[in-house]
């Protein structure tokens, strides 16, 4: 894909010229309908997906249920940290709210960048972290406005 | 060469998790740059919002961590950092570099700090060291994203359980099927089985392995109001059982004061609010008249015996509080099937009523009416008349606080008009005791004692007292409830 794509990302935002075309070469972009699942809770993750246009809701699974824990609209936003960090499965699924646009990179391009130079993974780990980060404030922040608790150990 | 300081440092870097995988040499590096800092219980480790300027590994103690909302409100507390080389401050790491909670020690604690600079020098001279620092704050920040989606499945659905399960699923992958906490939502289910679900996370979160132990904290944080509740449960079978299963050899008044010291014990746990002290009669020797509530279901035990609390805390906050003797209370005799309630309440001496359902038998001093009447008025008397406080409760019933109180019976006020010299009649109204007093404010009102002599000429008249019961007492009870449960509302 073009590099251009991937420069008026924030999150490539000071990578060096080679650095993102190689992750352009390796990239895709992607134009999903709304509903088309993006990744499967629990499943063995091995990309990352970007945020070009459109929203992408995060919700995990709950017996036959599905929770919402967040909306993403912003682009540059990540889904699929979990390919960055042992046991490799997403930790929630997502699925496109409204037809929307990804950049899908394989998390190989990035480990190779890091084992060439180390440095970009300390950076471009760092922005990873800040996002989920992020995402850990939002959840709080329903957490807080969530209903309370209900008991445990009802029976007598 | 190293300082024993260096060394102590070091000692805590290598056992850490969170930097298991570093290079050594590494953690030497950092060891000569960082410092030991002690926090006193509450003392503020960071705020949330102030710039993150250091990352913490926790040496021994322990640290909660709080987040407070966008929108303001009270701070909730979102995790509880007990073990031995957990790090805690990972926003020094992640941009914007500001805390995103506030953490406060719990207890005597111990930290090992270093300090942002420091971590960013390591990771500049070594490369390598910096992205392996960066994927392992990634995977904290992920493990609390973790934890804060399971808590908000507790909340969402009502039900904690869901999200414990939840959370061992989703931890599936990497704990051992042999864990025994695949057993925990089992036990979470039953109440007479939750000691065991905290005795295995208690385990666990010692003697587990790594993820064992992650996640029995992760569970033991989302557990903390359910821990408390059976804590509370607990004490309410101690304190039955010290009373049922009192020694043979021992005294009412014995028991009456161990009961008593043990509802003490358990109600100073509690939201309380107690007012109207200056109403208590100087000496004892007279009747307490209270309204009485319902329990809550938490609070059955496995014999179906219901401490009913409201007056228990009159009995042993009120009343024990001012004179330092337990009161006689007035309760309906059991019935045949009820064997906890009359185990527990033939050992403290009360004086027993009978209620419609209870048959006296052959042998009873009270085989009519009338009879059970006169000696109710004598044993009551007795006691009135030895200076011994009574606590009634005029309705012969329970209610909830929002329907209290109902009709008053007129017992207790022909007790008063039965005894010589006349005792006074001293009002308590109770609020809040039939809700879960592990997440409530209760309130006790003392209000102005009176005679009846004041406001009943002829006390031998049962017309005008029923009128004086039904008409003035009982609306005045009605607005003294309101009043308690105001108190209780505000207090909360």
């Amino acid at each position: 894909m073009e590099q251009a794509v991937l420069e008026q990302l924030s999150f490539f935002g000071g990578l060096p010229g080679w650095a993102l075309a190689r992750l352009a070469d390796a990239a895709r972009e992607e134009e999903l309908p709304a509903g088309r699942t993006v990744l499967h809770q629990h499943d063995r993750t091995r990309t990352v997906h970007i945020l070009l246009a459109g929203a992408l809701q995060i919700y995990v699974r709950v017996g036959d249920d599905d929770l919402l824990v967040a909306v993403l609209r912003d682009p540059g936003e990540l889904v699929g940290w979990s390919a960055f960090r042992p046991p490799y499965r997403a930790t929630a699924s997502v699925r496109c709210e409204q037809p929307s646009r990804l950049v899908t990179v394989p998390v190989a391009a990035f480990e190779k960048l890091f084992e060439h130079d180390p440095d970009l993974g300390h950076l471009i780990l760092g922005r990873v972290a800040a996002g989920v980060a992020d995402r850990l404030e939002q959840a709080r922040e329903r957490l807080l406005t969530a209903p309370r608790q209900g008991p445990v150990g009802e029976g007598p | 060469m190293r300082s024993p300081r260096d060394a102590e440092a070091l000692e805590h870097l290598l056992g850490s998790p969170f930097l298991e995988g570093f290079d050594p040499r590494d953690l030497a590096e950092l060891a000569r740059r960082a410092t030991l800092v002690g926090f006193e219980e509450s003392e503020p480790v960071f705020t949330q919002g102030n710039p993150a300027t250091c990352l913490y590994l926790l040496v021994a103690g322990a640290v909660e961590l709080a987040v407070a909302g966008k929108g303001g409100g009270p701070a909730m507390v979102v995790q509880t950092i007990t073990h031995e080389g957990h790090p805690i401050g990972w926003s020094a790491m992640v941009a914007p570099h500001r805390y995103r909670a506030t953490a406060t020690a719990r207890g005597p604690t111990r930290l090992l700090a270093i300090g942002r600079e420091a971590l960013e020098q390591q990771a500049r001279a070594n490369p390598g060291f910096g992205m392996t620092l960066m994927r392992a704050v990634l995977g904290i920040v992920g493990d609390r994203l973790r934890a804060t989606r399971t808590r908000l499945i507790a909340r969402r659905y009502d039900d904690v359980v869901v999200a414990i399960r939840d959370l061992l699923d989703q931890s599936g992958p990497r704990l051992s099927v042999a864990s025994p906490l695949h057993r925990l939502p089992h036990h979470l289910e039953h109440r007479l089985t939750l000691p065991d679900a905290f005795q295995i996370l208690d385990a666990l979160r010692r003697h587990g392995d790594p993820v064992e132990r992650e996640v029995a904290g992760l569970c033991a944080d989302l557990l903390v109001r359910a821990r408390r509740e059976l804590e509370f449960y607990q004490q309410l079978q101690a304190i039955y059982q010290s009373v049922a299963g009192a020694d043979p050899t021992a005294g009412p008044e014995q028991v009456r004061l161990q009961s008593t010291l043990a509802l003490r014990r358990l109600f100073l746990g509690t939201r309380h609010r107690i007012e109207g002290w200056e109403h208590l009669p100087e000496r004892p020797g007279h009747i307490f008249i209270m309204n009485h509530l319902g329990y809550h279901p938490d609070n059955v035990l496995p014999n179906n015996f219901v401490l009913t609390l409201d007056t228990h805390f009159v009995s042993a906050m009120v009343v024990f509080e001012r004179y330092g003797e337990a009161p006689i209370r007035v309760v309906r005799k059991s019935r045949p099937d009820e064997y906890g309630h009359q185990q527990f309440y033939d050992r403290l001496g009360y004086v027993y009523t009978y209620s419609g359902h209870v048959d006296a038998g052959d042998e009873d001093p009270n085989s009519s009416p009338e009879a059970r009447r006169r000696f109710f008025l004598d044993v009551a008397g007795a006691h009135l008349e030895a200076g011994r406080n009574l606590v009634i409760c005029p309705e012969g019933a329970w209610t909830s606080t929002e329907r209290s109180p109902l009709r008053l019976r007129p017992g207790a006020f022909r007790l008063a008009a039965h005894v010589r010299p006349e005792p006074l009649l001293v009002p308590v109204a109770v609020a809040n005791f039939d809700k879960k007093l592990t997440t409530t404010t209760t309130a006790a009102v003392v209000h102005e004692p009176f005679r009846l002599s004041d406001y009943l000429p002829d006390l031998g008249d049962d017309r005008a007292l029923l009128d004086f019961i039904n008409h003035r007492v009982g609306p005045w009870f009605r607005e003294w409830v309101r009043e308690a449960a105001a108190l209780a509302g505000w207090a909360s």
